[in-house]
């Protein structure tokens, strides 16, 4: 069935200079902190806010054995009040019976003058939300947010674990092959952004963790490390997946070749349902201001950049050589379509579509 | 020409899933309806596009290529009705499974009687479990009051719907309101917070009055018959259609770019792929010719796993919509990676699994490129299938209507035809593949046969057969479905009996000649019978072998028709047994594929 028509690939950046645009948005309304032009480091509060979530609720009029319809009027709190724990919320006042306390501190959120029964929402905690990258506040997003901006290199990754963090960078692989152990780093990468090459080795995971690095970032894990690197208390991002996968040649460069500055890693992931990638930003000085990353959906084409991300050639970086017309059977005995890569002068392969993505 | 006339002469099924949008082109052809291309491309519902008209349109590229039809306008819009010049089709059915699926708590008395009837209505469509309450075994977290740990539980979850069953009609009261309370109040904090859960009760009937009083105006709320009227009584229907019919509404229909391939028809079909694909089922299981059957549909998706069977025109459907062939980590860890690895022919480490669904979740449209790979994505499919039926089994009614095994295990039902579907049955590289994947994941019983959903039709017909009743007839009938094998299933006790001739075979071809074999308990054997070819098949089962027809009763012979495979004799045994040794097991494991030609 001659079914070749426009291939669309999935696309992950790797760019050397780009503008980096991060919303940096709080859980629910606050206070923000930054204003418009401003520059911040990635460590600087730029809003804050409370956050509850916790909620007690009393049967008033069973606990101080009145009517439902009457409870409300035993109350000595009303709807939107701060109460401190012990203080007293209801009572009857020369009864023999005990009033209503709270037992934390918090704000009463209900009266269900029905039910006679009230709701506090606990106390709630500050939290503090960091500028995460070095920038300048080009927007702030009313009462939820800010937008920051740089110039920087933006490395997309596959899989990443654990929050945000920054850090400086610190390459201690000497290539793209080599795994990174324990005795990959010592002391001296203490606080930084550890970069290695392939991938990384459980014993690295702990050395990690004992160095209080901010950050570890290689080309994989493998599928027994991922339970242990979920536990680490940094961020973890890998550029190629689970196993033993080198990291993509362009990316080790590109990442080498920023060793010593400051970058801001991120390890959250979500595969589906509103997609978020890992990511390391390395904000960069830049005289003017560098365009936007380029808009998705263009169609493969030959010339362009891929990247093999499943079967023999995986982690590797080459430009689509041909397109061929027709189907080309692979080793399972499917015909499926593809592209002619060239790795090296002198290395081409076929790779399924399915299996290629653009690295722009 | 619009969707509602009775002159479509074309029509264009777009299925919208997790990972591939398939296009599918009908169209009728000397009168009647016929299968004429599909295409398939990536879906685009997620970002950096986060429109999936994009894919759509992709597809529709595609197929207008395979077609030699040109369907898409100058502005990338499908066209319809179909043109003079043969451009365009003159309706276009969407089914889709793209969206999130609705995030549910289910809050009953008891785990074993209104909590698991709410399990099974949930099921019913794309839904994730955000958390369960059971009156029944509830336990203080935080120092917190029971009460206060229900509500605080909803509130955690923050789920489009908590679903309240609990009581038979006219039973228990006041612990069923005491759930309604506790969902109210969460509701109300959860709106404060930004979200707005709808309520739907499902249980005791006489509390309604006194329900919609507890809930007033606080949310969104829902009466719905009691899922569980009384003991022995199930009846999940309506709050089933509910589910789908919330999920149809606030998940698809809010699925981004889905207005803009709405717009390209007066009147547009869209609907759930899982009811599509059971309306296919139930379609076949209304044929007269199938009222001693079932008919079984399951159909491994990207992300989803469904089940459908229709008994004499009753549709049962059960999803699993946490699993499914890209999406599949936190099911292996549910079922432990073992459970994956004792379907492969080599030997593989917790590791390798683990790395396998991770980077399968990663990139969930990449293929296998090598053998053991493929093995893995197929083992995986294994288990979806058998925790998609385990979960199934659970919600088939009991009793009368369900055809079983005379004889042998009753919750067996007798299945004729068993269709599958989905990518990586309709992709396996060999049909014995996709053949030896439906006998290990389903266990057929009795004689039956497996046909394949090579196209991706069965969802596109059901959804079509809204439109154009006819288009669903025709194009299953003139080969929409590939035959894959006739299969005979005997039950006894052939694990006991291993390597024992406990039945003979003869299959006498229409053309000339016949063959006979022996087949010993533990075997899978093949009976070549290519497609278009015919034969009678008589069946000499030993005593105290049954299939189906009592033990030891061959019956009359029977006529079957070729297949991919042709006829398949599988004496293992039911439940299958697989060998607890490593090693004997890798060994049994090449043996069945070898068996099977896969």
């Amino acid at each position: 069935m001659p079914e070749m028509t426009a291939y669309y690939a999935p696309e992950t950046r790797v760019m050397p200079l780009t503008l980096i645009r991060r919303d940096r948005m709080l859980p629910a309304a606050g206070e923000i902190l930054v204003g418009p032009g401003q520059r911040v480091e990635a460590s600087d509060v730029v809003a804050r806010a409370e956050l509850g979530g916790q909620f007690r609720t009393f049967e008033i009029a069973r606990l101080l054995r009145v009517p439902p319809a009457k409870a409300v009027r035993y109350l000595k709190k009303g709807k939107d009040d701060e109460v401190k724990a012990g203080e007293v919320i209801a009572g009857r006042t020369g009864l023999a019976v005990r009033p209503v306390r709270s037992p934390v501190d918090g704000v009463i959120v209900d009266v269900d003058e029905r039910d006679g029964r009230v709701a506090i929402e606990v106390a709630s905690r500050l939290f503090e939300l960091r500028a995460y990258v070095k920038g300048v506040v080009s927007n702030v997003l009313g009462r939820l947010g800010v937008v920051i901006e740089t110039p920087g290199a933006l490395i997309q990754a596959a899989l990443g674990m654990g929050g945000e963090s920054f850090g400086v960078l610190r390459s201690v692989s000497e290539s793209p092959d080599e795994p990174l152990r324990a005795s990959s780093f010592d002391i001296r990468a203490h606080g930084s952004i550890v970069v290695g090459g392939s991938w990384i080795t459980a014993s690295a995971l702990e050395q990690a963790r004992q160095l209080q690095l901010r950050g570890m970032v290689a080309g994989s894990i493998e599928g027994d490390s991922l339970e242990a690197a979920r536990k680490m208390p940094f961020p973890i991002i890998v550029t190629e997946g689970v196993g033993r996968i080198r990291m993509a040649a362009p990316i080790y460069e590109l990442i080498r070749a920023q060793d010593g500055r400051e970058a801001a890693i991120n390890g959250e992931t979500q595969t589906r349902w509103g997609i978020v990638r890992p990511e390391l930003l390395i904000p960069l000085p830049a005289e003017t201001r560098p365009p936007l990353p380029p808009a998705v959906g263009a169609p493969l084409t030959v010339g362009a950049r891929v990247r093999v991300v499943r079967g023999p050639h995986v982690g590797h970086v080459g430009t689509v050589a041909a397109i061929p017309p027709r189907a080309v059977r692979i080793e399972i005995g499917t015909r499926v379509y593809g592209a002619e890569v060239r790795f090296s002068p002198a290395s081409t392969a076929f790779v399924p579509f399915a299996n290629l993505e653009l690295l722009r | 020409m619009d969707a509602s006339s009775s002159q479509i002469d074309s029509i264009v099924a777009l299925d919208l899933g997790t990972v591939y949008t398939k296009a599918v082109l009908i169209a009728r052809v000397e009168g009647a309806f016929r299968f004429i291309a599909r295409a398939v491309s990536a879906t685009t519902a997620e970002a950096p596009w986060s429109d999936v008209a994009v894919g759509a349109r992709h597809a529709l590229e595609k197929l207008s290529s395979a077609a030699g039809r040109r369907l898409l306008d100058e502005r990338g819009d499908l066209t319809t009705p179909q043109q003079p010049d043969g451009s365009g089709v003159d309706a276009c059915v969407v089914t889709a499974s793209a969206g999130k699926p609705l995030s549910v708590v289910l809050a009953g008395l008891a785990g074993e009687w209104s909590l698991e009837s709410l399990r099974h209505a949930a099921m019913g469509t794309y839904t994730t479990l955000a958390a369960e309450i059971a009156l029944s075994g509830g336990s203080r977290r935080a120092g917190r009051s029971l009460a206060d740990d229900r509500i605080q539980r909803v509130y955690d979850a923050r789920p489009d719907v908590v679903c309240i069953s609990g009581g038979t009609d006219g039973g228990a009261e006041r612990p069923v309101l005491e759930l309604v309370e506790a969902a109210k109040f969460a509701a109300r904090f959860l709106e404060v917070a930004g979200s707005r859960p709808r309520i739907l009760f499902a249980g005791n009937a006489s509390l309604k009055p006194r329900v919609a009083e507890i809930v007033g105006d606080t949310a969104d709320f829902l009466q719905i018959d009691n899922v569980r009227p009384d003991l022995d009584a199930e009846n999940i229907g309506p709050l089933q259609a509910e589910l789908e019919n919330l999920y149809t509404t606030h998940k698809m229909g809010r699925i981004a770019g889905l207005a803009t391939i709405a717009a390209w028809s007066a009147h547009p079909i869209m609907m759930p792929t899982a009811r599509a694909f059971g309306h296919a089922a139930q379609y076949l299981s209304a044929d007269a010719k199938r009222t001693k059957t079932g008919v079984l549909g399951v159909d491994v998706g990207g992300s989803t796993t469904t089940v459908s069977a229709a008994f004499g025109g009753q549709l049962y459907t059960t999803l699993r919509s946490d699993v499914g062939t890209s999406f599949a980590a936190r099911f292996v860890d549910e079922i432990g990676w073992e459970a994956v690895a004792r379907w492969l022919d080599f030997e593989v480490s917790e590791g390798d699994i683990q790395a396998f669904v991770a980077n399968k979740e990663l990139r969930p449209g990449t293929i296998p490129q090598d053998t053991a790979e493929l093995r893995i994505e197929q083992a995986l499919a294994r288990e979806a299938i058998r925790a998609a039926l385990r979960a199934a089994r659970r919600a088939w009614p009991r009793g009368a209507g369900i055809p079983r095994f005379p004889g042998g295990d009753s919750s067996v039902p007798l299945f004729e035809p068993i269709i599958g579907a989905g990518g990586i049955l309709a992709r396996a590289p060999r049909p014995g593949q996709a053949v030896l994947l439906m006998l290990d994941a389903i266990e057929p019983v009795g004689v039956t046969t497996l046909v394949l959903d090579v196209y991706g039709l069965a969802a596109a017909l059901g959804a079509a057969a809204v439109v154009e009743p006819l288009a669903a007839v025709q194009a299953l009938e003139s080969g929409g479905l590939m035959n894959l094998a006739t299969v005979v299933a005997p039950l006894g006790a052939l694990r006991t009996r291993a390597g024992e001739v406990v039945m003979n075979v003869k299959l006498s071809y229409a053309s000339g000649g016949a063959i006979e074999d022996d087949i010993k308990a533990g075997s899978l054997s093949v009976l070549p019978l290519s497609p278009g070819q015919k034969a009678v098949m008589q069946l000499r089962p030993r005593a105290g072998i049954d299939i189906g027809r009592g033990a030891g009763r061959g019956g009359k012979p029977i006529e079957i028709t070729g297949s991919a495979l042709g006829l398949i004799v599988d004496a293992r045994g039911r439940p299958l047994g697989v060998s607890p040794d490593p090693k004997r097991r890798r060994d049994q494991m090449k043996s069945w594929l070898w068996d099977v030609g896969a």
